[in-house]
């Protein structure tokens, strides 16, 4: 198996001169990828190792690659050796759209795993979908597998529409309770609140204001001023991992927790609960994955633990290693991901890319049950939306840890989907 | 609706002078050695990342008040003798490139050091006093006191002493200065020094507000440079009195319309200001 | 002489040269590198609009990102509303961006040096988050993707879904720009564009109206990068807020200024050069790179302040200069 670029050159700065001797011989062309009849399985991975994302983008590529490992150590996917390229989007999207085509055209991938950043994974839908090449995405804003998706676009994991159903179950949403909604300026805070709004206002649930913050927010306190805390009974936050964090803390120090609960849109990844202080046992998340392998039933918890020894993870979250705070609730996708693309390939007899519409066709509607090869627990692959539906868990912090506080099934964040691309030609 | 707005007064009073600390840094570089230092918010956030390893291995955030601009000091002496040294006297372009790459170079070397995952200190001072419209913390309180010291200690530095004497002398003319006998260049390495202090300084007070992140620098330099044109490059009155404005009109203005309507309100004071006045508030002709 | 004009004293041949191999590039690369030239063309052609406002006009404006985000929403916006063509997208993503930066440039070309800096700072910022805000419009980060229309030439039909089709599409925009522009610089007007930059207080005594000739150079600036813009989504096939964002206005400088500011050239080889070593070092060192970039760019800085085809044109005219004096004597 190639290895990753990223171990590599760890080990061996060295070649950094060779880096600017390749600079030099750029222009002259890349040798043309020669492809013979047992060929390799190409999956690219486009993933988010700098920028804000960063966190998600070196579990998902941990797991990816450990996936891929084991795949090759029992025989490739039908005898065919799997190889296994990463680039960095640099969580933007224009560096992320350049790589997409590197991995596309220069590498020559016949896969591609998503990014964490809806953003690209929106502008990428296009993109894959003149090359032909099956793209899994796992970005959670709604749309990704709504209206701009099309049919090349596949999602293996939950998003925030999900997300919302499933926290405003276990909050117990009902007619006394009142919201406020605070969120971050951009496509999936707004979202996180759009969709709660969606789920609550029906059950009687009552949000009496709304504000978002632009990006780079420091200092929330002046939007804090605007909640009269005897008139909310729990505050939606649209915000991610550092915003979150900040928000919490500041809620907390202004005295705003007393009487009042936060729900927040997502797990916060690479992020302790200890950081989250006093004012964290205030706080609800909605998680796709299991924190601990405790919160698994006995059932499926050898598959679990399986996968977090594959991928260096410990069984409470942790990286075996530096015991920082790793990302239980996102990372597995990456890992099923791939096992979604080996089990397209086997059940369609995919050759090459010429094959690309018997595999796609052959996703859509599959099921899986919990295996080593889907950890995380059974799914179905929708076939209108290639939206994956699969149970939830939604957390609180006590005692500086997550406490498992709800499990919602698959079937009951079920929604009606708009689109409907199996209607699309390959 | 007037505690309200009462409360948006203190908090922007507040928030502003923690802006007034790092843009104060960024106007005396620029004032004293004609660089513009886009890695200035990088410097504060190593402020926070030092304050974080006080608080996490060293025994105690407190610490950080001392180690933070003491870290910086050291680095920024690195830094001027590698880059700065090079780039003075070059035209401003020259000097925003230079430390623009200096910016890629710190960031990701306390990225690859101190990780990117957000972490938090846990508020030093952890109480409450009540306050129109909820409570307030007192540890914004304690910032805001603090911060104001530094700006009083700086300029009754600059004022009364030896160096503040040359610095000044320096500023105006420093082709006189030298034939003076002023040692201009140690003078420029101070100046670069004390500004990334205070850049560090202010790190060290907002990281238990906002936590730690590698690149929280991002946000607040632009807010900073900012507040140092509103103010008129190189004042350093003048850039406290822009930085309090600008965030108590922000504050105020988020009572009203939605936060992202208050920023732009915020930022089309500044542009209504130098349409008054191009020099800037406190700036000369 | 500055190295802008030296430049346009150039025989025509190395322009043939290059314009030969540019026609021939896509047919020796491989697909990839074949798209990473069509973008560098395509950012070039944008740093291209900063250098018309900086490197000649002596303008540092430093919000060129929100004509390069007028030009994409220009260009989805036409494509989409007014009529599927590719031509009628380009057009109205310059009108657009021309729209903008008459109202604009009409406010910011009052103002001297580091104010005009940041005005232009802040007008792109609220322009970002505005963009960011008004989703019903722009998408916010989502954007709006778009199925490009076939591009009609002359009664032929191309589908833009091939890549030479979409390089010679970029590259024919670009080339008519650049001419454009260089022929704009060779007009009396556009030579008193960069006298007035040299010297204002003459420019206005030989009777120049400095403040004119700053707006028309801040317009064709605004325009040229509304043009790039508008290949943005030909390029691929959605736009997006991000595009308004300060850190493109920053990459427009860089790639200009390490280019070789003034030169015209120089934004073309800058966005090609720093693009390609971002790709090649990101591959190879993930977690390392922003530092080479960091040190790369000072080293270049550093070593040719002008840039690197403003320096080589400065050791051209150097030697020029000295063998004439060597012929006088």
């Amino acid at each position: 198996m190639k290895e990753s670029k990223k171990t590599t050159t760890r080990r061996d700065f060295l070649k950094t001169s060779a880096a600017a001797a390749g600079a030099l011989s750029f222009g002259l062309g890349f040798p043309a990828i020669v492809r013979g009849k047992s060929e390799p399985i190409r999956i690219g991975s486009l993933m988010d190792m700098t920028g804000a994302l960063y966190a998600f983008g070196t579990w998902g590529h941990r797991s990816a690659e450990a996936a891929v490992k084991r795949i090759n150590e029992q025989g490739g996917i039908g005898g065919r050796e799997v190889v296994y390229i990463m680039e960095d989007s640099a969580t933007n999207v224009q560096t992320g759209l350049r790589k997409l085509r590197k991995l596309l055209h220069h590498d020559g991938c016949d896969f591609i795993l998503g990014t964490c950043n809806s953003g690209i994974c929106i502008s990428a839908a296009p993109i894959v979908e003149q090359s032909g090449i099956p793209f899994f995405a796992h970005g959670t804003a709604l749309s990704v597998t709504q209206e701009k998706g099309n049919r090349f676009v596949f999602r293996g994991i939950n998003n925030s529409r999900m997300g919302a159903i499933a926290l405003a179950k276990t909050t117990g949403a009902e007619k006394s309770k009142r919201y406020y909604a605070l969120g971050a300026d951009y496509e999936w805070g707004r979202s996180v609140i759009s969709e709660f709004r969606r789920v609550v206002e029906p059950l009687g649930g009552k949000i009496v204001g709304e504000e978002f913050s632009p990006i780079g927010t420091e200092d929330f306190v002046p939007y804090l001023n605007k909640i009269n805390p005897d008139d909310v009974d729990i505050l939606v936050a649209g915000y991610f991992t550092g915003d979150i964090l900040k928000l919490v803390n500041q809620a907390y120090e202004k005295g705003l927790l007393k009487n009042m609960d936060i729900i927040g849109g997502a797990m916060p990844t690479g992020i302790s609960p200890k950081e989250f202080g006093p004012g964290g046992s205030s706080v609800w998340f909605t998680s796709y994955g299991p924190q601990y392998v405790t919160d698994v039933p006995e059932s499926m918890r050898a598959y679990n633990e399986h996968f977090r020894a594959a991928v260096g993870m410990d069984n409470e979250g942790r990286d075996v290693k530096t015991h920082e705070e790793g990302s239980p609730s996102y990372c597995w996708t990456c890992w099923e991901h791939v096992y979604w693309i080996k089990r397209g390939i086997e059940k369609s007899g995919w050759k090459s890319k010429d094959d690309v519409g018997k595999f796609i066709s052959s996703l859509e509607g599959m099921s899986v049950e919990a295996s080593d090869d889907f950890p995380q627990g059974a799914k179905t692959m929708r076939p209108q939306d290639h939206q994956v539906f699969t149970d939830q868990r939604v957390y609180k912090i006590q005692d500086m840890k997550f406490v498992l506080k709800g499990v919602v099934t698959g079937k009951e964040t079920e929604y009606p989907s708009k689109v409907d691309y199996t209607k699309q030609k390959v | 609706m007037i505690e309200l707005i009462a409360s948006q007064v203190v908090n922007g009073l507040v928030w502003g002078l923690i802006l007034a600390l790092i843009s104060i840094g960024l106007t005396l570089i620029y004032g004293q050695l004609e660089i513009v230092n886009v890695a200035h918010g990088t410097l504060y956030t190593i402020g926070a990342v030092v304050a974080y390893y006080c608080f996490a291995h060293l025994g105690g955030w407190a610490l950080s008040i001392v180690l933070s601009p003491l870290a910086l000091i050291l680095l920024a002496l690195v830094i001027y003798w590698t880059t700065i040294k090079y780039c003075q006297g070059k035209p401003l372009i020259v000097t925003v490139i230079i430390t623009w790459g200096l910016l890629f170079i710190l960031e990701q070397t306390v990225f690859l050091t101190y990780g990117g995952v957000p972490k938090s200190i846990a508020n030093p001072i952890p109480y409450n006093i009540p306050f129109i419209g909820g409570d307030y913390p007192i540890y914004r309180i304690f910032c805001a006191v603090f911060s104001g010291l530094i700006v009083i200690a700086l300029m009754v530095f600059l004022k009364r002493t030896r160096y503040g004497l040359w610095i000044r002398a320096t500023k105006q003319d420093h082709e006189t200065a030298m034939n003076m006998g002023i040692p201009v260049s140690r003078v420029y390495a101070l100046v670069f020094c004390l500004g990334s202090a205070l850049a560090g300084l202010g790190g060290a007070l907002a990281a238990p507000i906002t936590s730690v992140t590698f690149n929280m620098g991002h946000a607040i330099v632009i807010d900073a440079f900012i507040v140092v044109i509103m103010a008129g490059f190189g004042s350093i009155i003048g850039t406290l009195v822009a930085a309090l404005i600008i965030e108590v009109v922000i504050g105020v203005s988020a009572a009203f319309v939605n936060p992202v309507m208050a920023k732009v309100i915020g930022m089309a004071l500044m542009v209504a200001v130098l349409f008054v006045r191009p020099e800037g508030l406190f700036g000369e002709e | 002489m500055s190295p802008g004009s030296l430049s346009h004293r150039f025989a025509w041949w190395p322009l043939l040269v290059i314009a030969l191999g540019l026609i021939v590039a896509p047919h020796l690369l491989d697909r990839y590198p074949r798209y990473v030239l069509t973008e560098a063309i395509m950012w070039g052609l944008f740093a291209l609009g900063f250098d018309i406002v900086f490197g000649k006009a002596g303008l540092l404006h430093f919000g060129m990102s929100s004509f390069f985000g007028f030009g994409a929403y220009g260009f989805v916006y036409g494509v989409k509303y007014v009529y599927p063509s590719i031509w009628v997208g380009l057009v109205s993503g310059m009108v657009v961006a021309f729209v903008f930066s008459v109202v604009s440039g009409w406010i910011v070309t009052r103002f001297k040096s580091h104010y005009f800096v940041v005005f232009t700072i802040v007008i792109s910022m609220i322009l970002f988050l505005l963009a960011m805000n008004l989703r019903v419009v722009t998408g916010a980060d989502e954007g709006i993707n778009i199925r490009l229309p076939d591009l009609g030439i002359l009664g032929w039909s191309f589908s833009l879904r091939s890549t030479f089709v979409r390089y010679y599409l970029i590259l024919g925009v670009a080339a008519a720009a650049f001419l454009g522009v260089r022929r704009f610089f060779n007009s009396p007007v556009g030579r008193a564009v960069v006298a007035v930059r040299e010297n204002e207080e003459r420019g206005r005594m030989i009777g120049y109206n400095a403040a004119h000739l700053k707006l028309v150079a801040y317009m064709l600036s605004g325009t040229v990068a509304g043009l790039a813009g508008a290949l943005y989504p030909v390029l691929n096939s959605s736009t997006n807020a991000e595009l308004f964002f300060w850190t493109l206005s920053a990459k427009a400088v860089l790639w200009t200024v390490v280019g070789g500011a003034g030169t015209l050239w120089g934004p073309f080889i800058g966005s090609a050069l720093l693009v390609t070593a971002e790709d090649i070092f990101s591959t190879w060192l993930v977690d390392f790179y922003p530092i080479l970039v960091g040190v790369l760019l000072i080293a270049i800085i550093q070593l040719a302040p002008k840039g690197i085809l403003g320096s080589i044109f400065a050791a051209i005219s150097g030697r020029r200069a000295a063998q004439e004096a060597g012929g006088g004597s």
